[in-house]
Parts: C-alpha cells; sequence; structure tokens
C-alpha cells in the first residue's frame, strides 16, 4: 500500500511521459547510410561532418551492407509483392534473374565469334539495371481544368518518379500473361527485352512521349 | 447661376442648356467607410510564367526529328531536368518565403507578406 503511494505521488510530479516511438519520423530525420562504399565516401568528401548530429532514420530489415544488396532490385521486390508476401516476392525475383542467367548462357553458347559474346551481358542484375534505364519516362501528362474542360498537359517528371514509373510498367506488363506461363518467365522477358531497348514496356514510354508531343499546345496550362 | 445658364447657351450654340442640379438636393452617401483597405490584393504577384517551357519545346522538336528516340537527344533531355530542378528549388524558395517562414526586408513584399504587416501595424488615419 505504502509502495503504491510513492508511485501515485511519483506520478503526481511528472505529469509529462517521455514518447519514445513516434508511428512516423518527424521530417528532420535522414535515411540511414547503411551501405560501407557510401560511408567512406562521405567521409572522404568531408560531408559527414555536415549530419554527424542529425538524428538518423533506423535502418528497415532489408537494408544490409552486403555485396549482394542492390536497391533497384530490393525495390523491384516491393514493387512486385501482394498482400506483404515478400518472401513470395522475393522468390519471384530471384527466379527471374535465374531464368535471365540461363537464356543469356544459352545465347552465350550459340553464340559463334568471340565479339558477339564479348556483347552479351550475363549478370540479370545489371540488365534489370539497363531494363529500368531504358523504360524511364521524361515527360507525363497531367490532367488540368481550365474552363470546364480536362487538358492533358505534358510536364516533366522528377527523378525518382521516373524510376517508379518504369518499375511500375516492367512489373504490369508482366503479369499480363496467359494462364500457363508464370510471372518470372514473362517477367524475364520483358527485362531482356527492355534492356534492348525493345519490347512492350519500352513502345509504353514512347506512346507517352508522343502523347506529351500531341498535347504540347497545352504545355503552357501547367501552374507552378 | 444665371449667369452659367446664359454662358452655356453660348457654349451649345444658342440652344437651351440644362440647369445644373443642386447639390443640397442630392446628397452624397458613403455606403463603404472613405479609407483604404487593410489588405492589398494579390492580383499582381501571380505572375503567370510557366517553368522550363522553352526546353520543352526544345525537346519535341528533337524528338520529333529523331522518331522518339531518347538517345538521340539526350543533350536536350539534360537540360530539361537542369531547367526542372532549378524550378524546384525556386518553388520551394518561394513558398517559404510566402508561408512567412522567411523574414525579408526592403521595398519589394509579396502581397502575403504586406498583408501581414497591415494586418500587425494597421494604417492610422487622420481624421477630422
Amino acid at each position: 500500500m505504502l509502495l503504491l503511494k510513492n508511485i501515485l505521488q511519483l506520478t503526481k510530479f511528472s505529469p509529462t511521459i517521455l514518447i519514445k516511438n513516434y508511428s512516423q519520423y518527424a521530417p528532420h530525420y535522414i535515411d540511414p547510410i547503411f551501405k560501407k562504399q557510401e560511408q567512406d565516401n562521405l567521409i572522404q568528401s568531408g560531408e559527414v561532418s555536415k549530419i554527424a548530429f542529425l538524428p538518423i532514420k533506423a535502418a528497415r530489415n532489408n537494408d544490409t551492407s552486403s555485396v549482394f544488396h542492390d536497391h533497384r532490385v530490393s525495390r523491384m521486390v516491393n514493387y512486385i509483392m501482394k498482400g506483404g508476401r515478400k518472401d513470395l516476392a522475393r522468390k519471384l525475383m530471384s527466379e527471374t534473374f535465374e531464368r535471365i542467367k540461363r537464356i543469356q548462357i544459352e545465347r552465350y553458347h550459340k553464340s559463334k565469334t568471340d565479339e558477339e559474346r564479348s556483347k552479351l551481358i550475363l549478370n540479370p542484375v545489371q540488365i534489370l539495371h539497363m531494363a529500368i534505364e531504358n523504360c524511364r519516362p521524361v515527360l507525363m501528362v497531367t490532367p488540368i481544368r481550365r474552363g470546364g474542360v480536362k487538358y492533358q498537359v505534358p510536364v516533366p517528371i522528377s527523378e525518382k518518379s521516373s524510376y517508379y514509373r518504369a518499375c511500375k510498367w516492367l512489373v504490369e506488363a508482366s503479369r499480363e500473361h496467359d494462364r500457363k506461363t508464370h510471372l518470372p518467365e514473362k517477367m524475364a522477358f520483358e527485362l531482356l527485352d527492355a534492356s534492348n531497348n525493345t519490347g512492350r514496356v519500352v513502345k509504353r514510354k514512347q506512346d507517352l512521349h508522343r502523347l506529351c508531343e500531341a498535347n504540347r499546345a497545352y504545355a503552357h496550362y501547367r501552374w507552378n | 447661376m444665371r449667369l452659367t445658364r446664359s454662358l452655356l447657351r453660348y457654349v451649345r450654340g444658342n440652344k437651351p442648356a440644362r440647369a445644373p442640379q443642386n447639390e443640397n438636393k442630392v446628397p452624397f452617401q458613403a455606403i463603404l467607410p472613405l479609407k483604404l483597405r487593410e489588405r492589398v490584393s494579390g492580383k499582381v504577384d501571380s505572375v503567370d510564367t510557366v517553368p522550363c517551357l522553352q526546353e520543352l519545346s526544345i525537346l519535341f522538336a528533337a524528338m520529333k526529328d529523331h522518331d522518339f528516340d531518347e538517345k538521340l537527344c539526350k543533350k536536350e533531355i539534360e537540360a530539361l531536368k537542369k531547367a526542372h530542378e532549378i524550378a524546384e528549388v525556386q518553388k520551394k524558395e518561394d513558398k517559404a518565403r510566402n508561408s512567412g517562414l522567411v523574414v525579408s526586408t526592403g521595398r519589394k513584399l509579396t502581397s502575403l507578406q504586406l498583408n501581414r504587416y497591415l494586418k500587425r501595424f494597421p494604417l492610422k488615419v487622420q481624421e477630422k
């Protein structure tokens, strides 16, 4: 009883409770730099002193300094994921890589000259990077209402948004398959096509650019 | 009054002139208070300039020439990207300035800043 009384007294004199965990980070928190190479770069360039006393977000559980970690791949896994089933998404991604590797190795052995062989890229991660780079749009259209009419106005997009669009289109194209083919099979083809700057996703990007060009008369409707 | 009428007759070429109205018969009614308001409109500040329009049109021309192959118009894309980044930074600065977080001195104030000052320090009008 005495103890309880003491506790009550204590709580009376401590009206504010220190909240440690927010549901969301405050905007002044910076993203963690979890790769050894990036950290070294920061130290060498001297920029580390700028962020030395800034609060840093905790690293996510898939952020790792492993040599196998790749930012684009981990983003792609997240775009493939449905209903939070990340293990499945990761499996699909690795299976896609395996298929790409198999296709490329087959091509490697079939090619007759050394020149052809040297041109082939066997690293599936590199192929993914190339595919995404080739699918990135420069512009997009946004609907803007002027005088009761909606105009499709072409606007330049940010780098981040263009990466997102490229990944989303690749995943969307890979999902459009018939019943007998699985996602990794289709995705491997889509990625290989896109890395050669051909295929449906690259065409989709070009179509968007054509739409922007057709609507270039409305470009000045954009408000800043 | 009499003189005015006859003079007007002279001016109008010997036609009968209308008599001027009696000011006392039409008293002035002040519907709104006869002083300036404590705010300014924001019309002047809203300059309707679209950023990187020039770069956009150059890019469109280049793309049409090269049949939408981006590899052949890299230079134009880079120019647009640069202009877009500058515009984004400018937009952020403008927003900060208008929000009142940045205190600016001098004669050139935005309508928002001016309104804020007018609200805090209203104009003192000498009344009779």
